[in-house]
């Protein structure tokens, strides 16, 4: 049960700061972009390539029929000079050919090139002729390719693309990320009967069939961990009264058979333990709904401190137990019961486990944003495996001494959780184990 | 070991209030076999109508009743019933024990609980009880500091001139106190001589005791806090002037 919310816990918990380009935001809109970039300007150069050699033929052969026209009318009149004709600079060499004739109008030139395309033309005096023009030569690939990308279509591709890039994944990136608050608020409230909220699971896509369907697994895992505690309660309360009468009927035994008999004092040390079990038990399901019957009172920390140390001594005479509270008047105001709790289980603990000569610290600060009670021991610690399930209920240690029933750690932790606060475990770097109590500011008394 | 129980049998009528009838006879038994004649009632009204025909010496009382629970019960029956009376409160259920306490049961016992245990108990307040609720060395004449007038031969306490209702727990507390004025009494000594046991670890008994007494006293108009907590050490009545 709780191990699946500690699971969801290390999972949730993991930092949403991670570097923008894991961000699913920037990857959409990256690929978007890219995708819708690359096609639009490649359609673009395309296009304006086609557009642009077609235009430049047409250009070229007007040119050239009308160089032809005033050539052969020249040559018509008999001007040897008719090859001069035309505008000086932009004059173009055309083969020109009589219809019907392989021969030019200029025999001592080299044969045109294969692929220069061929006029028909009528002059003015009725004589038809074949006009052949070169190809011009080829502009520069990467000439013409640079002045189309600075172009002014090209910033409007360039502006459209992000555009619609920003927009396709913010429509899919913000209900995402609604839905992961929604699940982070279901987790840290610790209340499961949260749903998601109205814009998001009445949606229409596949977004809104997640949301809806994660709100059925919460209303089940709800339930089921309900039932869970429900069972768990039953049981436990339902087995104090036999319990109750089997003692009754230990001490008659005992009496019958004298006190100092081992079997009698063996009933009775069972009926302790189980006597013991289905308290912690009870404890735990207790703790497991919210116990706000309970009145929160002003409690100065040294004061519970103290007490809390008398305690050990009597379980434990030998045992140094060092107490400091920062600054020496704090008080919490809080429900007693639930920070006591914690407290005593965690000293319980580490009674347990360690030698009873080892000292014991209890601290109590005031750190930037939060109210830290910290209990150390000063035993082997706890290894690697058994800290991270140490608030896992029916988790034990091995070597302890005494009954445990690996209850009081969950316990602990539920209360802490109660109160709004956290319980991390750590091998402290001087040696033993140390429990951090982490409670909001507010729990201060004013 | 008869002839004590006979002796025993005469004094101590024990009335046990539980809704488990196997319960009550199982413990009915072995409080025989111990010496004590111990009734049975099974729910809140027959308890009031077998207090009716006359008091025994002793109520254990179960706190988890179905129907009209312990602590309605002990709430209807304080001001007319003197009798101590034992609770027996589930196991964690502090507020039970508090609330308990402070209605004027005069000890508590988790349940289920070792038999020997209760038995402990019971010789305890009934010690207590017996001995009219005077721990050993309780004053013989009247003590007055700081307005609080307290008579041991009547029970009775007067705040500056009025009468002040307290439990027989709760008087001796005081009379203890008042008695050592100035002195700091230790928990374990103010335990065994108040509440006739060894104080035990996590016992919570005295000072919820010794709470509603502080309360009962600045409600009734005393002037100050009188009873002091001296951490670590226990607790001191004030001296007058002091």
């Amino acid at each position: 049960m709780s191990a699946i919310r500690q699971r969801l816990h290390s999972v949730l918990s993991t930092p949403l700061r991670r570097g923008w380009y894991r961000q699913l935001f920037w990857k959409m809109f990256l690929v978007i972009w890219l995708v819708s970039t690359a096609c639009m300007t490649g359609l673009f150069l395309y296009l304006s390539g086609r557009m642009d050699s077609l235009h430049r033929q047409e250009v070229l052969e007007a040119r050239a029929r009308g160089q032809a026209q005033l050539m052969l009318e020249r040559y018509e009149e008999g001007d040897p000079f008719w090859l001069r004709e035309g505008r000086e600079h932009h004059r173009m060499r055309l083969w020109i050919y009589p219809q019907g004739s392989d021969q030019p109008l200029t025999p001592w030139r080299r044969d045109p090139p294969a692929d220069a395309s061929v006029l028909e033309l009528t002059t003015d005096g009725g004589g038809q002729y074949r006009v052949l023009v070169p190809r011009p030569p080829r502009e520069v690939f990467a000439d013409r390719l640079l002045g189309r990308l600075f172009s002014l279509q090209m910033g409007l591709i360039l502006v459209v693309s992000t555009l619609s890039g920003l927009l396709l994944s913010a429509l899919v990136v913000r209900p995402i990320r609604r839905l992961s608050r929604h699940v982070r608020a279901l987790h840290q409230q610790q209340d499961l009967s949260l749903r998601a909220d109205d814009r998001l699971s009445r949606r229409q896509d596949e977004l809104g069939e997640l949301s809806r369907e994660f709100d059925q697994m919460a209303q089940y895992v709800e339930r089921t961990l309900l039932s869970q505690q429900r069972l768990l309660q039953d049981v436990s309360h339902e087995l104090r009264a036999p319990l109750a009468r089997l003692q009754m009927a230990a001490g008659l035994a005992e009496q019958r058979l004298g006190e100092d008999n081992p079997l009698s004092r063996r009933i009775n040390r069972e009926c302790e333990r189980l006597d013991g079990l289905i308290a912690e038990l009870v404890g735990y399901t207790r703790l497991q709904q919210a116990d706000g019957a309970v009145e929160a009172e002003s409690i100065p920390l040294a004061q519970l401190f103290t007490e809390l140390a008398a305690d050990v001594r009597f379980r434990q005479p030998h045992r140094p137990v060092q107490i400091e509270v920062q600054p020496p008047q704090l008080t919490l105001h809080l429900q007693r019961s639930l920070l006591q709790r914690a407290l005593h289980n965690g000293i319980d603990n580490a009674l347990r486990y360690t030698p009873d000569t080892t000292p014991l610290t209890l601290t109590a600060g005031v750190g930037r944003d939060a109210i830290e009670i910290r209990l150390r021991d000063r035993g082997a610690g706890v290894g690697a495996e058994l800290l991270s399930k140490l608030f896992d209920p029916f988790v034990r240690g091995s070597g302890g001494h005494g009954e445990g029933y690996g209850l009081g750690m969950s316990i602990a932790q539920r209360a802490i959780i109660q109160l709004g606060g956290t319980l991390a475990a750590r091998n402290h770097p001087g040696g033993g184990l140390e429990l951090v109590i982490r409670l909001p500011p507010s729990v201060r008394a004013s | 070991m008869m002839s004590a129980g006979e002796s025993n049998m005469a004094a101590n009528q024990i009335l046990l209030v539980d809704d488990d009838i196997e319960l009550c006879e199982l413990l009915a038994e072995y409080l025989r076999h111990e010496g004590f004649a111990l009734e049975a009632a099974h729910d809140a009204e027959s308890a009031l109508a077998r207090l009716a025909q006359g008091e025994p010496d002793l109520l254990v009382l179960d706190i988890m009743m179905p129907g009209q629970s312990g602590l309605e019960l002990l709430q209807q029956l304080r001001p007319r019933y003197k009798l101590p009376v034992i609770m027996l409160t589930g196991r964690g259920d502090a507020i039970d024990r508090i609330v308990g306490l402070e209605m004027g049961a005069d000890d508590y016992l988790a349940k289920p609980c070792n038999p020997r245990e209760l038995l402990a108990r019971i010789r305890a307040v009934l010690r207590r009880s017996r001995s009219g609720g005077a721990p050993g060395g309780m004053p013989q004449r009247v003590l007055s500091l700081h307005g609080i007038s307290l008579d041991p031969g009547l029970r009775e306490v007067c705040v500056n001139g009025r009468l002040l209702e307290l439990t027989g727990t709760e008087f001796n507390l005081l009379a203890l106190l008042m008695q050592n004025a100035g002195q700091v009494m230790s928990k374990e000594l103010l335990t065994e001589r108040v509440l006739h046991r060894k104080l035990t670890a996590y016992d919570r008994a005295l000072d919820v005791h010794l709470s509603r007494l502080r309360q009962k006293l600045a409600r009734a108009g005393g002037e100050r806090e009188l009873i002091k907590t001296v951490r670590g050490l226990g607790y001191q009545f004030v001296r007058e002037g002091g």
